[in-house]
């Protein structure tokens, strides 16, 4: 318990004593305070919010206080109007100075703005302008201490006991519920598993409960949260369950007033499962359109990981020159947005595709900078790093150090819950231990990842490939080229 | 509530008001005043209806916040849940207002419940 809360804990007795049987009057009273907002109200109307004079004082903070609840619940207001005096108050208290903020007052209120601001961009506006208020409402979600500690709380809950009652008491304000959704996208590539498990339960209960707002805001609610745990699903490598979200997303999408984002976020997760089963060919024929939608949509995200993925299956296909000019242009248009979280991950993919050229030195300077922007905590990306550098390791000879980064990449991948990965990259550590005249160890790597692997569907080839390897290591003469074989088949196979 | 049903947690003690004027503004300051405007902005209540919201939760708080379980986020739990019963509340008995509550005198003369009326209400 920090100071504060035992600040908070220590003083409830005393208040309550001191204030027993006394009501005390908090200004402003209720007709100011309506007179206030309404002059605030009309003047955002009017587009002439530097004639607003307020501040974060105690009468500021109630006025800013009603003007969100009023935003957030007019859901039959002209959403022009709503745009307009949304994102001119948010401006408003961004540039204000803000006295101690103990309750995240400031970031609640921004991302209340935020969101209503977004609501009504979706309706009326370009898929630029909606995704950026999509962000600052993200923003101000993951910065807000009081979100933050209201959804952890409902994430701590036991599965068994996050009952429909709690959902009920959590969620049917419909701001909570969709900082939820904006938490869970924030978590999509750090706990895959956490947004399949809290986003399809959420999903279930929108979908069976009445949650407040319009029933268009529910179908674009339902649509987003389809895509993000298809798209979690996939980061999984749970691919069957992937495509079934990506085609609720699809169908959901369509009935939404502005469709054309969303159905594209959809087309392009499809080509990233494309690129995760190994069809290298489909990639390359739908990317470049769908590129080109992404920037005519003005989604630059979006569009930039349309190259990553394109350089990525060019790499597998093998055209390395082609790949490593996409993945150059794309680093040198990330480095002039330091922090980008893609930056990290296409140096790392540049580094890979440099040393399947025989490039080593460069590779081996890349992938030293990726690792600082991959930053410490595990992540999606940080894993495929860990895999990418072990496989140079490997090809330059350094076994010792290829088998700790495939160890690390396991790890990481544990952590993240993808199974799937996890057994991919023992067959290359158990492969690089043979090399390096292990095979006892690789023997334990491989007994570890059977059973991931034969809960997937492969082909007949893969399946009697398994069977060899298993009677190899059951006579204790591991065959190096049957392991080779199981692996190529589980590139085949996971689809 | 009952003692019995209280579980280990803050608990009042006698204060005399003036003595702990300094500690009470900073509490009404750093804490009443955020939880107050918490309310009037989720579901919309008037300063002084948040006010009585957060003062039952101070109450409930004394015989059932967990101080080792994140209390901040119980408080704004309770708040929120205290907030929206109020305003349930409020509504419905704003509806019934206007619904008997007749604007001309000769309305009023037709709405008068029956007992039958009030029966079913």
């Amino acid at each position: 318990m920090n100071s504060e809360t035992a600040i908070l804990v220590n003083g409830i007795p005393m208040w309550v004593a001191a204030t027993k049987g006394i009501r005390l009057p908090i200004p402003p009273t209720p007709e100011e305070l309506d007179r206030r907002v309404r002059e605030v109200r009309a003047l955002l109307r009017e587009g002439n919010a530097e004639a607003i004079d307020i501040d974060a004082g105690d009468e500021g903070l109630a006025v800013l206080s009603r003007l969100c609840f009023a935003l957030t619940n007019e859901s039959d207001e002209c959403h022009e109007l709503l745009f307009r005096e949304a994102s001119l108050a948010y401006g408003i208290v961004s540039r204000i100075p803000w006295p101690s903020d103990e309750f995240g007052e400031r970031d609640e209120i921004l991302s209340d703005l935020a969101l209503a601001a977004w609501r009504s961009a979706r309706q009326i506006h370009s898929a630029r302008v909606a995704q950026e208020w999509e962000r600052r409402h993200q923003e101000a979600v993951s910065k807000s201490a009081a979100l933050r500690a209201c959804l952890e709380l409902y994430m701590t809950t036991n599965a068994s006991d996050r009952t429909d009652e709690l959902r009920q008491s959590f969620f049917s304000d419909a701001r909570t519920l969709l900082a939820m959704v904006a938490s869970l996208r924030l978590r999509r590539n750090a706990a895959p598993h956490v947004v399949v498990e809290l986003g399809s339960e959420l999903f279930d209960w929108i979908q069976s409960s009445e949650v407040q707002g319009s029933q268009m805001e529910q179908i674009d609610l339902l649509a987003d949260l389809s895509l993000l745990v298809g798209s979690s699903c996939r980061f999984k490598g749970d691919w069957r369950a992937a495509i079934a979200w990506l085609s609720k997303a699809e169908g959901l999408f369509q009935k939404t007033a502005r469709p054309e984002a969303g159905l594209a976020r959809v087309a392009y997760a499809r080509l990233a499962l494309a690129y995760d089963t190994h069809r290298h060919e489909e990639v390359l024929r739908g990317i470049q359109d769908l590129h080109s939608e992404f920037v005519a949509l003005g989604m630059e995200e979006e569009s930039a990981i349309c190259r990553f993925v394109q350089g990525a299956s060019l790499e597998v296909l093998g055209r390395l020159g082609e790949a490593t000019e996409i993945l150059s242009t794309l680093r040198s248009s990330l480095l002039e947005q330091p922090g980008h979280w893609l930056l990290g991950h296409t140096t790392s993919k540049l580094a890979e595709v440099l040393a399947l050229s025989g490039r080593f030195d460069d590779a081996f300077k890349y992938y030293r900078q990726a690792l600082v922007w991959l930053g410490d905590r595990p992540s999606w990306a940080r894993a495929a790093f860990k895999g990418h550098l072990g496989g140079t390791l490997r090809d330059t000879g350094n076994f010792t150090s290829a088998i700790s980064s495939f160890r690390d990449a396991i790890a990481e991948y544990s952590v993240l819950g993808i199974g799937t990965r996890v057994a991919y990259i023992r067959m290359l550590l158990a492969e690089t231990l043979l090399l390096a005249d292990r095979p006892r160890e690789a023997e334990v790597e491989i007994l570890a990842a059977l059973p991931t692997i034969e809960e997937q569907e492969m082909a007949a080839e893969g399946i009697v490939a398994i069977s060899l390897l298993r009677e190899s290591i059951r006579q204790s003469c591991l065959d190096g080229e049957v392991l080779k074989q199981v692996r190529e088949h589980l590139k085949e196979g996971w689809r | 509530m009952t003692q019995t049903a209280r579980k280990p947690g803050p608990r009042p003690a006698p204060v005399s008001r003036e003595a702990y004027a300094p500690e009470l503004e900073a509490f009404y300051r750093q804490f009443f005043l955020p939880l107050v405007r918490r309310a009037v902005r989720k579901q919309g209540l008037s300063m002084e209806d948040a006010g009585d919201v957060v003062q039952d939760a101070f109450i409930l708080a004394l015989g059932k916040l967990d101080p080792s379980k994140n209390p901040k986020a119980w408080l704004y739990q309770v708040v929120d849940h205290l907030a929206r019963n109020w305003r349930r509340k409020d509504r419905r008995h704003a509806d019934l207002l206007a619904r008997w509550e007749p604007t001309t005198p000769d309305q009023r003369k037709h709405s008068i419940p029956s007992d039958e009326d009030s029966t079913h209400e």
